[in-house]
């Protein structure tokens, strides 16, 4: 089919045979992509304009009642106090955790690169290890740690620093932080192997120009390091924003659901679920929430991948 | 490739056929007994607590299955709440499943339960109390499989050690609250500080609505709304407070345990209120050395939870007579006494509990009479709303941070905003 029309067309015979390979890759290319491309379709692409259709109605999903609503339910977000509440709490638990696992991550993995290290194996595994530890599991360790009559508590009555155990968590001004920390340590360790994939790659010839020129440990970091991996930085950066931003396993287990104490662990996502699987038909509510937060987590990547000076690639 | 499988599999059967006849000779009973559900498919929506739970309803499936030469498919939630509204929202929920008594008004108004005629669950032979909980406009929508109450757990070495006499143990609230610092004393003078508290506590409407019910307290309207500041239910929610006043009444989870359970287990607690499904636990798992009393009275009447779990029936379910032939069978007294003793819950049936000398267990009989005086935990459709409302703001208010009124305030406004959005 496609020979005659080319020949039709009276071009020469090489560009034919070219045009025909390009097609051929393509259809293999295309059918390589198929599997990944029908999963895409079905699980996000559909389930979010399944969503975004939702977040229009009320919706009953029992009798399959829909009810148009029109922008209804996206203007009761902004009515909300709970909402923004929970905007604010998701927003400020960003703001901490993701430059702290950054620089940590950062720092740890410039440590563990550097010449003169030994045991660098044994370290890289017991870092690694509280990624490897399940949320959950994880959320009840620190309950246990952080609970009145728990070690930090008894370390710091032990040492002096307090007279009187802190309730962390019932206490709503300590119970999100107790999240952050939970979250701080068990996200380093992931971002902290990125960054040492790349340092890996990172010539020694640069680090060696430096020292001759006299420069200290401080200034290789700030004026070869960091420069060098600051696409990676990028990486980790939207890579943190986003899971933070959706975070809700470790407030639900904390909170048993509730985002308690006093709202101080209600995030969006943990609304998002409460408002989805509550006794109540709010799915469209739920779903309005959630598209408001996709729309919040772009905004917030957008402008950090900006402030770290676009992806990287453009500037070196 | 398909037509080799069905061969394989039509030459196994036949195989099997085969050696069974050759061996069995004249047993037949062993393969599918009646037959005139031969075929059929029923799907059983479930949750299992324990290895006892697991090991009961394999008893159960194994039994109707030869009974009715039906096959029974299991399927085990383990978040039932939202599972089975997913479920039930894609159209596929199983033809049977468990129902939580707090859950089921939810599930009865979406239309999704098959009322149950009288001859697949007959009311008279159920506490009366339990019939109710499944009960809409004197239709009866779900089997109770099972009950349980909760009781006043003491651990006895606890007691030993502090040279307290199992009677000195108070039977109302308010001489609980006088005693309570003084026997704080004695676990912190025989264990250390803070090692032992003497008594646990819930912040949890499912443990306190009775408390709050007292005396005409109305912590839901009539309407469903939230009105947890309402003045009677304030008042009543102020034992809670005077409780946490002593400094000897705590929640597991201020003491980094998981449940009630778990702490009294571990030895972290002197006393708790739960339910018997912690007996079999206590008793194996931690080999706990307790005393089980029956619940503390408050303003001279004794109170209490009731939770029990029913057989629903899918509205939309393709085997409705087997769903009912199930649920019959679950429900008569010789399986019903087989499960309760299996997995050491409390029956839904009074003459399985006479049946199976419950009574002579001194313990379960505590829990038996609980029936007599406690409450169910069920409270229309906006009660999960509310209590996670109650859940997130009752804290500050029982440890006097601020007044319990502005903290239920704050709790009812959050509960009916969502409530408000549903409409």
């Amino acid at each position: 089919m496609m020979e005659k029309e080319t020949v039709a067309g009276g071009k020469p015979t090489r560009p034919k045979k070219k045009f025909d390979r390009h097609r051929a890759d393509a259809i293999q290319a295309y059918s390589f992509l198929a599997p990944a491309f029908l999963v895409i379709l079905v699980f996000f692409i559909a389930a979010f304009v399944f969503a975004l259709y939702m977040s229009f109605n009320k919706v009953n999903m029992y009798n399959n009642q829909y009810t148009f609503r029109g922008l209804q339910n996206y203007a009761e977000i902004f009515k909300d106090n709970i909402a923004l509440t929970a905007l604010k709490n998701t927003s400020l638990f960003s703001l901490v955790v993701v430059p702290c696992q950054t620089v940590l991550a950062l720092i740890i993995a410039y440590a563990l690169s550097s010449k003169g290290i030994r045991f660098k194996k044994l370290f890289r595994l017991i870092y690694f290890l509280p990624t490897l530890t399940s949320s959950a599991a994880l959320t009840l360790i620190f309950m246990f740690i952080f609970n009145v009559n728990g070690p930090v508590n008894g370390f710091l009555t032990g040492a002096g620093w307090l007279t009187k155990p802190i309730n962390f968590l019932q206490e709503p001004q300590y119970a999100l932080k107790v999240i952050m920390v939970m979250n701080i340590w068990s996200t380093v360790p992931n971002f902290m192997t990125v960054y040492l994939a790349s340092l890996v790659d990172l010539p020694d010839s640069l680090y060696e120009a430096a020292e001759m020129d006299g420069a200290n440990a401080w200034q290789k970091l700030r004026s070869i390091t960091i420069p060098y991996l600051r696409p990676i930085t990028t990486y980790v950066l939207l890579m943190g924003i986003i899971g933070t931003f959706q975070m809700f396993d470790q407030a639900y287990i904390f909170s048993n659901g509730s985002g308690g104490p006093d709202n101080s662990t209600l995030t969006v996502a943990l609304m998002v679920y409460q408002y989805a699987f509550g006794q109540m038909n709010t799915m469209g509510y739920a779903c309005a929430l959630a598209l408001f937060l996709a729309v919040v987590i772009y905004v917030v990547a957008r402008l950090a991948e900006k402030l770290n000076g676009g992806n990287g690639l453009a500037n070196n | 490739m398909k037509l080799g499988k069905k061969l394989m599999a039509v030459a196994t059967i036949a195989l099997a056929g085969l050696t069974m006849a050759a061996c069995g000779g004249g047993n037949t009973a062993s393969s599918s007994g009646s037959g005139s559900y031969k075929g059929q498919n029923l799907k059983i929506g479930v949750w299992i607590g324990s290895d006892q739970e697991k090991q009961g309803m394999n008893d159960l499936i194994k039994g109707f299955e030869k009974k009715t030469g039906a096959r029974v498919t299991e399927k085990v939630y383990t978040d039932f709440n939202t599972q089975i509204q997913a479920d039930l929202a894609g159209h596929k929920a199983p033809d049977v499943w468990y129902m939580d008594s707090a859950m089921y008004p939810f599930f009865q108004k979406q239309g999704v339960l098959q009322p149950l005629d009288s001859k697949t669950v007959k009311t008279s032979n159920f506490y009366p109390a339990l019939i109710k909980a499944f009960s809409t406009n004197g239709k009866v929508y779900g089997a109770p499989k099972d009950t349980s109450t909760l009781a006043l757990y003491v651990n006895n070495d606890m007691l030993k050690k502090t040279n307290t006499n199992i009677n000195d143990v108070p039977k109302t609230y308010e001489d609980m609250i006088k005693w309570l610092p003084s026997f704080q004393a004695k676990l912190d003078t025989a264990y250390g500080k803070g090692k032992v508290h003497a008594m646990a506590y819930n912040q949890d409407m499912a443990r306190n609505l009775y408390i709050m019910e007292r005396n005409g307290g109305q912590p839901i309207t009539k309407s469903g709304k939230a009105n947890l500041a309402s003045d009677q239910v304030v008042k009543n929610l102020d034992l809670y407070k005077q409780l946490v006043a002593t400094g000897a009444a705590v929640t597991p989870k201020e003491i980094g345990q998981g449940d009630n359970g778990t702490a009294f287990g571990a030895g972290k607690v002197a006393m708790m209120e739960e339910g018997n499904w912690t007996y079999p636990v206590q008793k194996k798992q931690y080999k706990t050395n307790f005393t089980v009393l029956p619940m503390l009275s408050w303003e001279g009447k004794q109170g209490g939870m009731i939770f029990t779990v029913g057989w629903g029936e899918y509205a939309q379910s393709k085997v409705k007579p087997l769903a009912n032939e199930w649920i019959k069978y679950v429900s008569s007294v010789a399986t019903m006494k087989k499960y309760i003793e299996t997995t050491g819950t409390l029956p839904s049936r009074p003459d399985v509990a006479t049946d199976a000398k419950l009574d002579d267990n001194a313990s379960l009989k505590v829990h038996l009479d609980a029936n007599k005086y406690s409450t169910v935990w069920q409270a229309g459709t906006t009660l999960t709303t509310i209590n996670t409302s109650y859940q997130n703001f009752v804290g500050k208010g029982l440890t006097g941070k601020t007044p319990l009124k502005s903290a239920l305030e704050s709790a009812d406004k959050q509960a009916n905003a969502a409530i408000d959005k549903a409409k």
